[in-house]
């Protein structure tokens, strides 16, 4: 039997694990999006390791062993989810900005 | 009329010179919500520091309740401020609208009195009616819920007789619209009156988050829309198509994502379910998002007319992915939330999330505002102050989380999990270092969060005068 401690130990690691997850989904977001507008490889290479830090920290949420098998799923497609979001998303505000504002700067 | 019908400065609008009050009354209402959440931190601190004189409970609805008011004030200031220009007329039903003012201004400050002075009354319906109906967050009585939604009728008819006097609808005329009657609707959620608990929880949170962070939402997206194409000249058609996949985004995931609030009020069981994974899903259109402004922002290089108007809208895209995404999915999942609950861990997201999607929202139009206020040359708008008060109000929001966030999880860790909420939990929780050091770390955060916004006022006084000065000085040389 689980001791209420060691809940309190997972729960506070799930807490801590979920800050990461969405934070460092946002960041690679963010990196991958400056770097494909400055046109800065290294940027997008850098947005990486966030996407990275994204998918341990889900593993992260996953390994605490208080989630059961339909939080597991969904986490994890979360976490695949937001690995092509910046991506997606990147193709989607081109498009638009290509078909709205043509002068615009656009890569 | 595919762009923005801009209007030489000097030629305000009757709606616009109604919205410099909007603006007036919210960044008054902005400062009386800081001094009281001020009172309130150092109550956490000293709860003797003006025991039976101002009670805690009284500070926090104050507190609440002003937040609340300031920030839809503000956000319907802008929609006074920008549908002349959208319509290229002035608002229908302009008379109405400011009696409306007069009557929502004198029912503030005859509530907030009832607030001081009363606080409370015997379980009648007398108490509903004059008094408090005891709802967290809109602690009105039931004569001013009714002045609240006539106020919001009054405005739905001010945009609707208007965009018909025009003869001309636009996309975001009509979101606005459809956002309206929902804005209106939605509230009456919260006066129901029954002695069942769950009951009255559940339809309370239409009035939090389908009120509160949907509609509301709508409304920001709308506004900031105008704002975008005002302060970066983005066309419409790309701002209207935003709107409307905006919309849909936050929608989709949005309402029933309100189903986290019915975890453990006693609704039935698949609300854990439903509610967890829409959710769970909430921040991923906030993360979409993010890839959008940081396209805006660098694709313009932030080149505005008026940079602290483009700063705030910077801080409103990037601060509620923060508040409302990152805060919200750390207790959002049901095996989190069941300890997290009403800890300050929720108080931390809260902070948050309204900072970053309306405080930042709002601001940008106080801004847009000044500087088209009177006779003056439209040169960009700067000052030495604005990146202080951003700064301060910043740095004082994020100390102010983080102590929220720090003693949340020491409560959601000690208090809940571990010893059961009992009562001796309570006590080792509260005594913890953790728990009692951030309270005075969040009251001197909150200090500098009031410096902030004195700085704020201060530039707002006087950003347009010197920008006058400088014009004339110009002009003569």
């Amino acid at each position: 039997m689980i001791s209420s401690h060691e809940i309190a130990q997972m729960v506070g690691a799930i807490i801590i694990y979920g800050f990461f997850f969405v934070l460092t989904a946002g960041l690679y977001a963010m990196f991958y999006a400056m770097g494909r507008l400055f046109e800065r490889p290294w940027l997008v290479k850098l947005s990486y390791l966030f996407a990275a830090a994204e998918v341990l920290s889900a593993a992260g949420m996953v390994a605490t062993g208080y989630l059961d098998r339909f939080w597991v799923n969904l986490i994890l497609f979360s976490a695949v989810a937001y690995l092509f979001i910046p991506q997606g998303m990147w193709w989607v505000v081109v498009n638009f900005h290509a078909e709205y504002e043509p002068e615009e700067h656009v890569h | 009329m595919s762009t923005f019908a801009h209007r030489q400065p000097g030629e305000l609008y009757e709606s616009q010179k109604l919205a410099i009050w909007y603006f007036v009354v919210a960044i008054a209402l902005f400062g009386a919500q800081i001094i009281f959440g001020l009172l309130l931190a150092y109550q956490y601190i000293d709860p003797n520091f003006l025991y039976q004189k101002l009670s805690f409970m009284t500070n926090r609805t104050v507190h609440l309740n002003a937040m609340i008011v300031w920030l839809l004030v503000g956000m319907m200031g802008g929609v006074y401020w920008f549908l002349p220009i959208e319509t290229g007329r002035e608002v229908v039903g302009i008379k109405l609208a400011k009696f409306i003012w007069w009557v929502i201004v004198g029912g503030v400050g005859v509530v907030v009195l009832v607030y001081l002075l009363v606080q409370i009354g015997p379980g009648t319906a007398f108490t509903l009616w004059f008094i408090n109906e005891g709802r967290e967050y809109i602690e009105a009585p039931r004569w001013a819920d009714f002045a609240i939604v006539a106020w919001v009728a009054v405005f739905l008819f001010n945009v609707v007789a208007t965009t018909l006097a025009a003869r001309r609808i636009t996309g975001l005329l009509g979101v606005l619209i459809f956002d309206l009657v929902a804005l209106g609707a939605l509230y009456t959620a919260g006066m129901h009156y029954t002695v069942n608990v769950t009951m009255d929880q559940y339809l309370w949170w239409w009035v939090v988050h389908l009120w509160v962070e949907a509609t509301w939402e709508v409304l920001v997206g709308v506004v900031m829309g105008w704002s975008l194409m005002y302060l970066l000249g983005t066309p419409r058609k790309l701002i209207e198509t935003w709107l409307f996949l905006e919309v849909a985004l936050v929608f989709g995931t949005g309402i029933l994502g309100l189903g986290h609030h019915y975890f453990w009020i006693g609704t039935p069981e698949y609300w854990i379910g439903l509610g967890g994974f829409f959710s769970a899903l909430e921040p991923l259109p906030l993360v979409a998002m993010v890839v959008h402004a940081v396209y805006d922002a660098g694709a313009h290089r932030l080149h505005t007319i008026n940079k602290p108007a483009m700063m705030w809208a910077v801080t409103q895209a990037f601060g509620n992915f923060i508040g409302a995404g990152v805060w919200g999915f750390m207790q959002t999942l049901p095996q989190v939330n069941m300890y997290s609950h009403g800890t300050q861990l929720a108080a931390a997201h809260g902070h948050f999330a309204f900072f970053g999607a309306y405080v930042g929202t709002v601001l940008t139009l106080v801004y847009i505002a000044v500087q088209n206020i009177g006779k003056r040359v439209q040169i960009p708008l700067g000052s030495k102050l604005w990146p202080w008060a951003w700064g301060l109000l910043v740095f004082g929001i994020i100390g102010i989380v983080a102590s929220f966030t720090i003693s949340g999880f020491a409560q959601t860790m000690i208090e809940r999990a571990e010893l059961g909420s009992t009562w001796n939990a309570y006590i080792k929780s509260y005594t913890h270092p953790w728990y009692t050091n951030t309270h005075w770390w969040r009251f001197w955060m909150g200090m500098l969060f009031f410096l902030g916004y004195v700085l704020l006022v201060w530039d707002l006084l006087t950003i347009g005068r010197r920008r006058t000065a400088n014009a004339a000085e110009g002009a003569h040389d």
